[in-house]
């Protein structure tokens, strides 16, 4: 097979695009590919996208035919586009606007192309939610299917215009300050405000339930405060802990009209439920035993939402996802910085809350300074020798232990201290006997899931006004929304192999920054031990987004020498 | 059998004359030998249109009515008597022309049964020369049907389905159990790397050995394995043939492909029946053009290719579905439509694997073959040599195979390349020359650094060495507290004897310690069905050769038994004195009964025809004062009267009919062959 080598693309017959950047023109095509493909790898030379049935829909939607993705795939193809791949999509995108749900007189009715209907009638799965067939092209479906049959039609492969609109819910008088509460001139940066109309679509039934995806720092809570203005109306906010709950609150009531009156937190002991309310996924899985039921479920239906914000989407729960099936006709709004999840329950997030509506790259966002310029350095320091006898003979776990809290990481936290003295510091490690040891020889405060909220604020509040430059932090800043901005984090220690962590940590630091708009992550690591096999299995999506790891190592007389110097 | 194996069994002199019969005069004077001019669609074109008619006649009857299925010489006769009215001597005049010509063969069975086969690569090329089958590919205004049918999804083509089975083979092992078969495991591991469709396969009702261990597609990589030459049997185990498998390796793709497809053909049209009709005439079709298979099936129709079939050949249900065959192998695309007009099945052939596309391949050159990704990710190019793919197969995991294929590196393939004699080091000057470039990614070279950092480090040899990589591994087992005591003597910088009872334990200790020792115990000389075999690549020397790479003609190792096998009997020589021998009696008769009409008396009639019947010749008689062509079957007795049954050739209904002595005014002996009176 003979290749054209100037073309940057190779379109194989499973929808997989491989975009070679080393080509003269990867960023030209680059830009169109990201109109009707999702970035899946972005690392080395050979980045992966993929279409999808989804991302061929949003194409469509947007006015682009399968001519110009055929011709585009064939204009830059370096060999030829695979009859599987072009039928795909003809056939996929052919299908785009053939179907759709309206509302008329409270009846759910489905309406479509006599033909494919009755493709669709074949299907077994589909015919317990079609009350009456009408006429050829038009069925009355069942009250309250609206969320399964479209997940369902999605499954199979068929893209159902929903039409059938959103209750607006309870109105809300809210706007966003041009100065937030303390006297800061605030306004939405410009890619928020795409992000924002992407959602939205004018309040038509095009819009209003998706996922906005942007790098952590990028402002993510921003568009779901400017979405909840936009929609003036009662909203319900989810997120994955307490300390975001009272982050969003803090954020709301500096950026919005809002009062303290309008805005309830229900998670711990707090069960407000106010025209605004922020609550916990934890809460709303909570049951008493296993057979019982989710009895803080009913929070969904507490208030007329006339929209609900799942922050940390990728975080989303399995019932949440299901309650979610039943509340179509509510307005959804998905936040998240990686649709990886860890169980790979990603296609549930887009049939359940919506197509991802808006995407911004975390190098895109670094070259347009809306996040800081992060480096990523991994530094090895050898086990120190009377720890390695204990390491051979331990057992697989607390190997990965004695690796992890290894003494000789504490001289090299030191040294990168006194590198970037005076620069906000996070110091964040998984063991709390380690946690506690270093932050007793550094004097640092130590912020766990053992400080109380009152304390946690106070501590975020001194970190961020500069009294205290370094703060040392255990796995509970992994999901806090806008935990303390720093400019460097250094990580002790992780959950094994946890991608998601370790994209949420360096998200910590991407806040821009003033100046060089720079900011240092390191992580430390034990060298010929089982955790620097873990530190690379963290990092895979890291440099799946384009970033690069250096890596240093410490000679094992090194640290002796660092301790001294440290003295 | 095809050619090439009856090359085999062909003198040099017999060779020599098939190409002086006349049918092969255009070939010869275009310089063709006979090997060539047999599988020359041009030559065997002319070769059809210089046969005699009684040639042309036994020659279309026998594939009419056995395909590519060798046919016992009774039955061949009797067929070709019963849809032309030859008469049995002209039967045998056409067979001898066939066989004089290098067209078709015979063998002879030990108690004197012959058995005649057109061999079977010529199959195709004489079924298109007879009965040529020219269809237009589908129009555009039918492209419609392509994009709403379901697309059959991608298939490898079967040298890459092998080549990965044939790594698989080499990283499980090639032992043998007690049963003479390999482990269930192993077979198992080979069954799931392969995609081709069990199910295609079992409706050509094959036999295969170990069936009750070998699944149908476990035998048929294995027969695919034997026959082309890299496999063989050995002591308790088979055994790759090493330069073979690079020979092999290093063929470029659409050879191997064609020679796969050679060797499937081979395989398979003897056991198809009717249906590789079918086939013969998908073969030449046009590759990467569309098809309706009504197309096929109108024309097998029109042609009444297959009507004379035996009941016998056609008997197997569900019948074998070539497309799906085809498509299985990776050769074929196929698209299932559904329209108004009811089911159909549209196809193309793909690239340059169809016998349309014989004789074009090219070889690319490109030094720059795979690129790394710094996760580990290895994009291969479509033009990545098979001996680079052979190595990747082991050192990663395939993750996709097509236009370009994708595999991922990870720790527990970096292990198993440990496990077969690769070294971290080996492994990247291996990419880096498969990369055509001179550096790693430096996040690969660190991931590559921890996953060699602990696997293999050790190694057990048998004459119980403990050997260490290096002289701080070494170190580290004797400042162990538990492990120096049972280290023997130290041998140079790096290895230790110990006491073999204790290998289990000092095993365990260095588990224990984070250091996993190799796997087995090393012994000298390796056995080598038990390592990966290394395979030069890039080896620009030898690729030249490569590109004639021919397997053995066929390797006494059987996975799966031919239908009809023939190269255990007797190669007749093909020549007239046999089948003509009644001929050379001629002088016994009467010279007037074979030159003149004659008006005989009606003993006399009987006489020539008893004599007729003998030679099996047909007669020529005068009725109603026109002459006809009679074939005689049988004299029939009754009250002392006689009547012969038999056939009027020039009927159109081609009955018997029964004629009384008195029912012809004059009549002859016709000698086929023999130049006619008038």
């Amino acid at each position: 097979m003979h290749g054209r080598d100037d073309k940057p693309l190779v379109v194989q017959s499973d929808l997989v695009i491989l975009l070679d950047e080393s080509t003269p023109n990867a960023g030209q095509v680059r830009e169109k590919l990201i109109l009707f493909t999702d970035a899946v790898r972005r690392a080395g030379s050979i980045h992966t996208y993929r279409m999808t049935a989804l991302t061929l829909w949003n194409a469509a939607a947007s006015g682009i035919s399968a001519n110009d993705i055929v011709g585009w795939l064939s204009e830059y193809g370096k060999y030829e586009l695979p009859f599987q791949a072009e039928a795909t999509i003809r056939r996929l995108i052919g299908r785009y606007g053939c179907l759709s749900l309206t509302m008329d007189s409270g009846k759910l009715l489905f309406q479509g192309e006599p033909a494919l209907m009755e493709q669709i009638y074949r299907h077994s799965s589909i015919i317990e939610y079609v009350q009456n067939r009408l006429k050829p092209n038009e069925w009355e479906l069942c009250n309250g299917c609206r969320g399964v049959f479209k997940q369902e039609l999605t499954r199979l492969g068929y893209p159902v215009i929903d039409r059938a609109g959103y209750h607006s819910g309870e109105a809300l008088a809210v706007h966003i300050r041009e100065h937030t509460l303390r006297n800061r001139p605030f306004r939405l940066r410009d890619y928020q405000k795409e992000a924002v109309k992407q959602f939205y679509k004018e309040g038509t039934v095009q819009g209003g339930s998706g996922v906005i995806v942007l790098p952590c720092g990028a402002g993510k809570t921003i568009v779901g405060i400017a979405a909840l203005a936009q929609l003036s109306s009662a909203t319900l906010i989810l997120t994955s802990n307490s300390t975001s709950v009272k982050q969003w609150k803090e954020e709301l009531l500096d950026k919005t009209s809002l009062t303290d009156a309008e805005i309830g937190e229900y998670c711990g002991t707090l069960k407000q439920v106010r025209p605004v309310t922020i609550a916990t996924y934890n809460i709303l899985t909570h049951r008493k035993s296993k057979e019982a039921a989710f009895s803080h479920m009913r929070l969904f239906s507490e208030r007329d939402w006339g929209l609900i914000i799942y922050d940390e989407v990728h975080l989303l729960p399995a019932p949440v996802f299901r309650m979610t099936a039943d509340i179509q006709a509510t307005r959804r709004l998905g936040l998240t910085a990686t649709l990886v999840r860890e169980d790979g329950c990603a296609e549930d997030v887009y049939s359940l809350i919506g197509p991802k509506q808006f995407d911004m790259q975390w190098k895109s966002a670094e070259a347009g300074s809306y996040i800081a310029s992060v480096s990523c350095t991994e530094i090895r320091v050898p086990l120190q020798k009377e720890k390695q006898e204990l390491y051979r003979d331990a057992s697989a776990r607390s190997k990965l232990r004695l690796a992890a809290e290894n003494p000789g990481k504490i001289p090299i936290v030191q040294r990168l201290l006194q590198e970037h003295a005076g620069k906000p510091t996070l110091i964040i490690g998984q063991y709390l006997n380690q946690l506690h040891e270093i932050a007793d020889r550094l004097k640092a405060p130590l912020l766990t899931g053992e400080v109380p909220q009152q304390d946690r604020q106070l501590l975020y509040e001194r970190f961020k006004t500069g009294a205290i430059s370094v703060l040392v932090v255990s796995k509970v800043a992994n999901f806090a929304v806008d935990l303390p901005d720093a400019a460097v984090a250094i990580q002790l220690s992780g959950s094994f192999g946890s991608r998601q962590e370790e994209a949420q940590r360096i998200g910590r630091l991407l806040r821009p920054k003033e100046g060089n708009n720079s900011a240092w992550f390191y992580t430390i690591v034990t060298d010929q031990t089982k955790e620097t096999e873990f530190a690379m299995r963290r990092q895979l999506f890291m440099l799946e987004q384009g970033y690069q790891y250096e890596r240093l190592s410490l000679p094992i007389d090194g640290i002796a020498a660092l301790e001294e110097a440290a003295q | 059998m095809n050619i090439q194996q009856l090359l085999g069994k062909l003198s040099e002199q017999r060779e020599e004359r098939f190409i002086l019969a006349d049918v092969w005069r255009p070939a010869m004077q275009r310089g063709l030998s006979w090997r060539e001019a047999a599988l020359d669609r041009e030559a065997v074109q002319s070769a059809a249109e210089r046969l005699s008619a009684n040639a042309l006649l036994v020659l279309k009857t026998m594939l009419r009515s056995f395909a590519a299925v060798p046919a016992q010489e009774e039955r061949l006769i009797t067929a070709v008597r019963k849809h032309t009215g030859l008469s049995g001597a002209e039967c045998h005049m056409g067979l001898v022309e066939l066989e004089e010509a290098g067209i078709l063969f015979s063998v002879r069975k030990v108690w004197g049964e012959k058995i005649f086969f057109i061999p079977v690569d010529c199959f195709s090329i004489w079924q298109q020369s007879l009965w040529p089958f020219q269809t237009d590919p589908l129009s555009s205004a039918n492209q419609e049907k392509l994009i709403n049918g379901k697309i059959r999804t991608h298939c490898r083509p079967l040298g890459r389905q092998l080549l990965s089975a044939f790594a698989a083979l080499a990283q499980s092992g090639l032992e043998l159990t007690k049963k003479g078969a390999l482990s269930k495991k192993t077979v198992a591991k080979l069954v799931q790397v392969v995609e081709l469709d069990e199910q295609c396969l079992h409706r050509f009702g094959l036999k295969w050995t170990h069936r009750e261990l070998y699944p149908l597609k476990a035998a048929f990589i294995l027969e695919a394995g034997a026959a082309i030459g890299l496999l063989q049997s050995g002591e308790g185990a088979l055994k790759w043939k090493e330069d073979s498998l690079t020979s092999w390796l290093e063929l470029d793709e659409g050879s191997r492909e064609r020679q796969l497809m050679d060797w499937c053909l081979r395989l398979l049209l003897p056991a198809g029946g009717a249906s590789s009709h079918a086939a013969a005439a998908l073969i030449g079709l046009e590759a990467r053009l569309w098809y309706s298979e009504r197309d096929v099936e109108e024309w097998l129709k029109k042609t009444r290719v297959e009507t004379f079939m035996n009941a016998d050949l056609n008997v197997r249900w569900p019948a074998p579905c070539w497309y799906e065959l085809f498509h299985s192998l990776g050769w074929m695309e196929l698209v299932d439509c559904c329209g108004s007009d009811g089911r159909e099945r549209l196809f193309r052939w793909k690239g340059s694997y169809s016998a349309h596309a014989r004789g074009s391949a090219a070889v690319e050159v490109n030094p720059h073959y795979i690129t790394i990704q710094p996760n580990g990710e290895l994009i291969v190019e479509p033009s990545c040599p098979f001996t680079i793919r052979w190595e990747l197969e082991l050192l990663a995991e395939r993750v996709s195979d097509e236009q370009v294929a994708v595999y991922q590196l990870k720790p527990v393939t970096v292990a198993r390349a440990l496990e077969n004699g690769r070294t971290n080091k080996s492994i990247q000057s291996f990419l880096m020359e498969a990369s055509g470039s001179d550096s790693l990614p430096s996040a690969f070279e660190a991931l590559m650094e921890v996953w060699t950092s602990r696997a293999c480090r050790y190694s057990f040899a048998e004459a119980v060495l403990l050997r260490c990589d290096s002289e701080q591994m070494a170190e580290l087992v004797e400042k162990d507290s538990e492990m120096a005591p049972m280290l023997l003597a130290k041998l140079g910088a790096s290895d230790f004897m110990v006491d073999k009872s204790q290998l289990d334990e000092i095993r365990r200790l260095l588990q224990q310690a984070g250091y996993p020792p190799r796997k087995g115990v090393q012994s000298y000389p390796e056995t080598d069905h038990k390592c990966y075999p290394f395979v030069k690549h890039l080896a620009k020397a030898s690729r030249n050769s490569a590109l004639t790479f021919t397997p053995e003609i066929k390797s006494a190792d059987t996975f799966i038994y031919e239908t009809c096998p023939l190269h255990h009997f007797e190669l007749t020589d093909g020549s007239a004195s046999e089948s003509m021998q009644p001929f050379l009696q001629l002088e016994q008769v009467p010279a007037i009964w074979t030159k003149q009409l004659r008006s005989y008396h009606h003993s006399t009639r009987k006489e020539l025809i008893e004599q007729a019947l003998e030679w099996q010749t047909p007669v020529q008689l005068r009725i109603e004062q026109e002459l006809r062509s009679f074939v005689p079957e049988r004299i029939e007795q009754q009250n002392g009267t006689w009547a012969v049954v038999g056939l009027l050739r020039d009927e159109q209904e081609r009955q018997l009919i029964r004629l009384t002595p008195d029912m012809w005014e004059e009549m002859r002996l016709v000698i086929p062959g023999l130049a006619d009176p008038t």
